[in-house]
């Protein structure tokens, strides 16, 4: 049985070292609660995808331990996460309709008639093969399987920066109605202007190390600026 | 899991092997056909030659071609799945790590099972009609006298004097074995991919040195452990060898090749769960 007191995400002294030298995460600890939106913002280079990609299971950490309802990243807790990379994943040969069937198949929580209704608002045909299509559609496709199911915590990186200004509103649109109130979104962007309305909490990372994680308008009003604004005055050339 | 990845892996692997399959069949077809009409007997035009040269050109590229395909596809779909892109999708599913690798294993175990039968039934299937082309008999009552020479075979007093053991017994060990050396193929290939995963750059550079550092620690491993058995190795004349030795040397080669297979599959697991890093 789950424990619903215990935080969604415990970070503890989490370490990731590239190449025997390259220190990209750095002793970070962290809580991510349940019910929050959370903006993960920070410089290039400052190891918010290398975060995230440990909180997926995709990179080992050097040292450290990362816990998802107090497992480490597994199978229950890849039950539960839905992960939106930065690249583009999906095999080109496949159509859009067998990469939301496969989807169905994997994930208990994957609804296909959500999917299918959003497909049919952004004009995407379900016969239409991946590697037929723009970066941009593809990376809105991949949205759509993300936001297409129930999950307990939703990891977006980038999610805006390769689309159009136009379709930006209706995915930070899909992201709100689209996920539960018990839930969580964990969303890493250079674009704060865009996203900051819909902000709860923010985290700041520099070398690989949180040095803020406050809710956003303790921050406007602690600063007498926008998020944006005091992020540029932080993180300042 | 399991059986949703082993049908997702089966689709995605099957395109290129299926095309060479078909290949490999019209090519036998067409062959066997010049057996069953008169094409032959009409070798020395000119333009029957050259057909008849580049047909069976042809068909022994084909034959290559469905080994390298099988093998080719093996290592590009485990490294294109699991270690590019895709592999965001696949490691982010929540399955097991055994579950991926196992899925992985059983299809192309399969399309390699598959690929060495039609190789033989094309092979069985031209050598059969040319025969009976050659002897100037009827297919069917070639293949009779085939099959029935084939089976005498088992029962000569010559197999009993040179295999100590009963025959059925060697005919077990001779089916493990090739289950073990099916998997062995596929395994090494995934084994050698997985250890070039932990170079920090050149990633297939240190699959292919892996290549050449497996199959030396692993001939090495092979000789160690066959070596108190190596009379089966040395003779030629097996009349000599006692059933217990026959027996020491099957249970040996046994262990050792399941050895190597299972060390082979922990690695694969170890890294891909322990030691798992997609840049």
């Amino acid at each position: 049985m789950m424990d619903m007191s215990r935080p969604l995400v415990e970070i503890q002294g989490l370490t990731k070292v590239y190449n025997g030298s390259k220190l990209a995460v750095n002793q970070m600890n962290l809580v991510i609660p349940r019910g929050r939106i959370i903006g993960l913002l920070g410089p290039n280079g400052s190891g918010k995808t290398t975060l995230i990609k440990m909180i997926n299971g995709l990179l080992t950490p050097t040292g450290g331990k990362v816990l998802i309802n107090g497992e480490p990243p597994g199978p229950a807790s890849k039950a539960v996460i839905s992960y939106l990379p930065e690249r583009t994943y999906l095999p080109a040969g496949m159509k859009v309709k067998d990469v939301i069937s496969f989807f169905a198949q994997f994930y208990q929580d994957f609804s296909i008639e959500r999917a299918y209704n959003m497909l049919e608002i952004l004009a995407i045909p379900p016969s239409a093969q991946l590697k037929t299509l723009s970066k941009g559609t593809k990376e809105k496709i991949q949205l759509i399987l993300v936001m297409s199911r129930q999950a307990q915590l939703y990891i977006l990186d980038e999610p805006i920066a390769g689309v159009d200004p136009a379709a930006r509103d209706y995915i930070l649109h899909t992201i709100m109605s689209n996920y539960g109130h018990q839930s969580s979104i964990l969303l890493s962007t250079h674009l704060i202007t865009d996203i900051e309305a819909i902000l709860d909490d923010v985290i700041f990372v520099r070398y690989g190390q949180a040095i803020m994680h406050a809710p956003a308008e303790a921050v406007r009003r602690a600063h007498g600026k926008s998020v944006d604004a005091y992020f540029r005055e932080v993180f300042a050339c | 899991m399991l059986r949703k990845l082993f049908r997702q892996e089966w689709k995605s692997f099957s395109l290129a092997p299926t095309i060479v399959m078909i290949m490999l069949a019209v090519f036998t077809v067409i062959i066997m056909t010049t057996f069953m009409t008169s094409f032959w007997d009409n070798s020395y035009n000119i333009f029957a030659e050259l057909f008849s040269g580049l047909i069976v050109l042809a068909y022994i590229f084909t034959l290559a071609a469905v080994s390298f395909c099988i093998t080719i596809c093996t290592a590009v779909r485990f490294y294109k799945n699991f270690f590019t892109d895709e592999g965001y999708l696949m490691f982010t599913l929540p399955v097991k790590t055994s579950e991926l690798l196992f899925s992985k294993m059983l299809v192309a175990a399969c399309w390699k099972l598959v690929s060495m039968a039609c190789i033989f039934l094309s092979i069985l299937g031209i050598a059969t009609v040319a025969a009976a082309y050659i002897a100037d008999t009827g297919i069917v009552q070639f293949f009779q006298e085939f099959f029935e020479l084939f089976l005498e075979l088992f029962d000569a007093e010559w197999m009993r004097e040179y295999f100590a053991v009963p025959i059925p017994m060697f005919l077990i060990w001779l089916m493990l074995i090739a289950v073990f050396y099916l998997f062995y193929d596929i395994l090494f290939i995934y084994t050698c991919i997985c250890l070039g995963q932990l170079f920090h750059k050149h990633k297939i550079g240190g699959a292919i040195i892996s290549y050449f550092g497996l199959r030396f620690v692993v001939r090495l491993f092979r000789q160690l452990i066959t070596l108190p058995i190596s009379d089966i190795y040395l003779s030629y004349n097996t009349k000599n060898i006692t059933a217990g030795t026959w027996i020491l040397f099957m249970s040996t080669s046994l262990l050792a090749i399941g050895g190597i297979c299972f060390a082979m599959y922990f690695i694969c697991h170890y890294i891909m769960s322990r030691k798992l890093n997609l840049e």
